[in-house]
This record gives C-alpha cells, structure tokens and sequence, in this order.
C-alpha cells in the first residue's frame, strides 16, 4: 500500500506542478490571442460585451439610487444667496437667448428659401432622445460610458451623444431593443473623429489621450490655430454632421496642441443620442430641356 | 481541496455545503469588486481604484487555494469586457502573471506583518498599471500622463488596507467554521 502510493506520489506530483505550470503558460498565450483578435475583429465582442452590461444593469441601476440620493443631499445645500446669483444670471440668459431665437427664426426661414432655390433635398429625419449614464469604465485608462435610453428608441452603432454643450462621444456597442448603449467618449485613446477649426475651417485629426486631454493631429502647416479656439466636426468621414462643437484649443506646445472637451466628460449625468442619419443632402440634378 | 476543513465521512449536507462557501468567497467579492468598479459617481475621475485587482492580488497572497489561475483569468477578462476597453486580453495577462508570482510566495505573505505585505502589494500594483500603461503606449499608440499612471495606482495601493479589512474576517472564517 504505501509502495503504491509512494509510486503514485513520485509520478502525480511532477505532474501536477508541470500541468500548473503549462496551464498558466497556455492562459498568457490565450490572453496574448485575445489580444490580437480584439484588435483586428473588434466585432467579435461586441455582442458579448452588450450581454455582460446588460447582465450588470439592475444593480447598476440599484446602485445609482443612493448615488442620486447623496447628489440631492449636496444640491439641497445650497444657500438662498447662491440661488438667487444663479436665478439674476438666468434672467440675463433668458434674454440673452430670446434674440437669439428670433435670429434663429430669421435665419431658419432664410434656410428654408435657399434650399428650395437649391432643390436640396431634405436632410434625413434626424432623431434622438435623452438616456442617464449609468456606468463608467474604472479600471483601464480608457473611457467610455453605458447609457440607458427608451427601449423603442431605435440604437445602431456610431450614433452622435451629446450634452447641451456639444459632442462627448459616439455609440460603439449597442443591445437593439434594451437601450443599452456603450459611448466611447473623446478622450478615449482609440477615439479619432475628423475636426476643423472654426475661424480657418482647417481640416485634422482629434485623438483622445486617455487624460481627459485631446491632441489635434495632421493639422495642415498653414492652419494657424489660436488658444481658445473652438473645434468642430467637419462631417468628412459622412458619418457625423459637420459644424458640432467638440473641444477648444487649450495649449499649443510646438508642433503639439492640446485641446479640452467642451463638456465635462467625468460629470455627465444625461445624454443625448441624435441619429443624423445619412448626411448626404443634395439632391440628383434635375436638368430640363427648356 | 487539501485547504478544506477536515471532514469525516459522515459530515452533514450543510458543512459540505459550508465547505463549498469557502470557495465562493474569491468568485462572489471579485464579482462585488468588479460590480464596484463600474458603479458611476459623477464629478469623480472614472480612473480611480482598481477594486478587481486589489481583490485578486489578496486572495492571491493571502488564499491561493481558493482562487485559481483560470478564475483569475476568467475574471480578469470580465474586467476587459465590461469595461469597455480595446485592449480586451491585457488586465487578463497581467491579472495572471502578477498573481502566479504572488501565489508562490504565499508563506511570505502569511508571515510578514501587514505593512510590509502593504508594501510589496503596492509595488505589485503600480507594475500591475505601468503594464497597462506600456501596453496601451505601444500597442494603441497613446501614452498615457505620468500623472494618470501614478494617481491610479497610488490610489489603488492606499485603497489596499480597506480590501483587507473587509476580506481578512472571510479568510479567517475557514479556521473557525
């Protein structure tokens, strides 16, 4: 008996450290497969992803309630003082944005006269509706974050999420018929969207940095961009609508410039996704024969 | 199984059952700790503590039994994936390279005092995010700021004590059940 095992023991316990050994070696080649594969076939993951957040989403939905209940208890401390500073600059807003809209009505109704005079065709129905972030990815240096819209709300991949200040992402994963969507936000390292700069209309690049931070990339030479400036979208890659507000040029360091989201992107509470749909908006010519 | 309590063979279903609790631990806090990770507060910076590792390098350290590699990879890998990065594999590699060799100085660990164990697990976790960090430079093309890297895992590394306190009453409950 004890000849048996002293056997057995002689063969089992090489062999068990040797398969811990080759076991651990086959999960870092595994992981370095995953790896590759991610990067070339992205897809491949995308539904699995929308199935694990989806998993995830009653208690991160649970778990917003004390996060929303801990916000009131600090928006409750505000003093009369602040508010009535806060009520005195809404007055001036108010009026403020009540020129803007008569201008707005002007400008709308000369719109309407060009575009008939151009024969365009009208732009593709453009939806949208409002979703609460519910969760933010903590644990890489990536950043993007999982909304929750209306269930009938009709979500495809690259949709425009946007805050009343402008543009913070676009939806890369999606799970039709739950509303739930992952928006990889600008600041995210993959993050690329064609930009141009307001006053001079050059054409670049804005890469996400994964510090909250944005770099305008292949910026025409010539292009003389200023701090402060504002950055748009300039609708090249027919996938965004050109002209919406993304970052404003924070520091230019040589060759280097930085620029800042217009929104806050560790403070968003709501979005807003918007399906521009095709941005083709000319119509085929008409020639007739006189 | 040889970190099972002793049972005859004529043990009751539910200390069987008890048994089996004591390997649920690594999977139901992990589970909790990646949970934690994605619950959002706003107006807190996202890159902040990294709960899933802190909770792997302890059992790791202090529980290797109980916690596979191939859990950890399995874990690891949910981190990836619902976490939304690109890079789906990486905290996966690091997750199991980092706790294989922490495993293998289990008795280390058992018999230094805390702070010392506090000391190597920081170090642990600031290699575990400058691994990240080297990952996505050459890999994405983007380096993260010196400032991003060190703030994570500086965090992380003071968050370790509270990991401990909440998962050492659980570790011990395997001497007293």
């Amino acid at each position: 008996m004890s000849l048996k095992f002293r056997q057995f023991a002689l063969i089992a316990i090489p062999l068990r450290s040797a398969v811990a050994q080759i076991s651990v070696g086959l999960l870092l080649l595994s992981a370095l497969v995953l790896m590759f594969v991610a990067r070339t076939h992205a897809d491949v993951f995308s539904g699995l992803r929308m199935s694990l957040t989806r998993m995830a989403d009653p208690v991160l939905i649970a778990a917003q309630e004390p996060v929303e209940m801990v916000e009131s208890w600090f928006g409750n401390l505000q003093t009369v003082a602040v508010m009535q500073m806060e009520n005195k600059a809404l007055r001036e807003e108010l009026a403020n944005l009540r020129q803007w809209h008569a201008e707005a009505v002007r400008l709308d109704a000369e719109n309407r006269s060009l575009r008939a005079l151009l024969q365009m065709k009208q732009p593709h129905e453009i939806t949208s509706t409002g979703g609460a972030v519910l969760a933010d990815n903590g644990t890489s240096f990536g950043h993007s974050v999982i909304v929750s819209v209306p269930e009938d709300f009709k979500l495809r991949r690259g949709l425009v999420a946007m805050t009343g200040d402008g543009m913070v992402g676009r939806t890369v994963d999606v799970a039709p018929g739950t509303g739930m969507a992952r928006v990889l936000l600008l600041d995210d390292p993959v993050s690329r969207v064609p930009v141009m700069l307001e006053s001079t209309k050059a054409r670049a690049i804005l890469a996400g940095q994964s510090n909250g931070a944005l770099l305008l990339e292949h910026l025409p030479g010539e292009a003389a961009p200023l701090v402060g400036e504002r950055i748009l979208t300039a609708g090249d890659d027919g996938v965004l609508p050109s002209g919406l507000p993304l970052a404003r040029i924070t520091r230019i360091d040589g060759d280097r410039i930085w620029a800042a989201p217009i929104a806050p992107l560790n403070r968003l509470d709501w979005l807003r996704l918007v399906d521009f749909g095709t941005i083709n908006t000319l119509a085929k010519p008409n020639f007739q024969a006189p | 199984m040889a970190l099972m309590p002793y049972r005859p063979k004529d043990t009751a279903w539910w200390q069987v059952l008890g048994d089996a609790g004591f390997w649920l631990m690594p999977i139901v806090s992990i589970t909790g700790a990646l949970l934690l990770s994605l619950i959002y507060i706003p107006g807190l910076p996202a890159l902040t503590i990294h709960w899933p590792a802190l909770v792997m390098i302890y059992w790791a350290c202090y529980r290797p039994q109980w916690q596979p590699t191939g859990l950890v990879f399995v874990a690891a890998l949910l981190c990836d994936l619902l976490s939304g990065t690109s890079l789906i594999g990486i905290t996966a590699l690091i997750a199991v390279l980092i706790t294989t060799i922490l495993r293998s100085q289990n008795k280390l660990f058992l018999a230094l005092p805390f702070w010392a164990d506090w000391i190597i697990i920081s170090f642990c976790i600031f290699i575990w995010r400058g691994f990240e960090a080297l990952a996505q430079g050459l890999l994405l093309g983007t380096w993260p700021g010196a400032s991003v890297w060190f703030t994570s895992a500086f965090v992380s590394a003071l968050a370790f004590p509270l990991v401990a306190l909440v998962l050492s009453p659980l570790r011990r409950a395997a001497f007293r059940f």
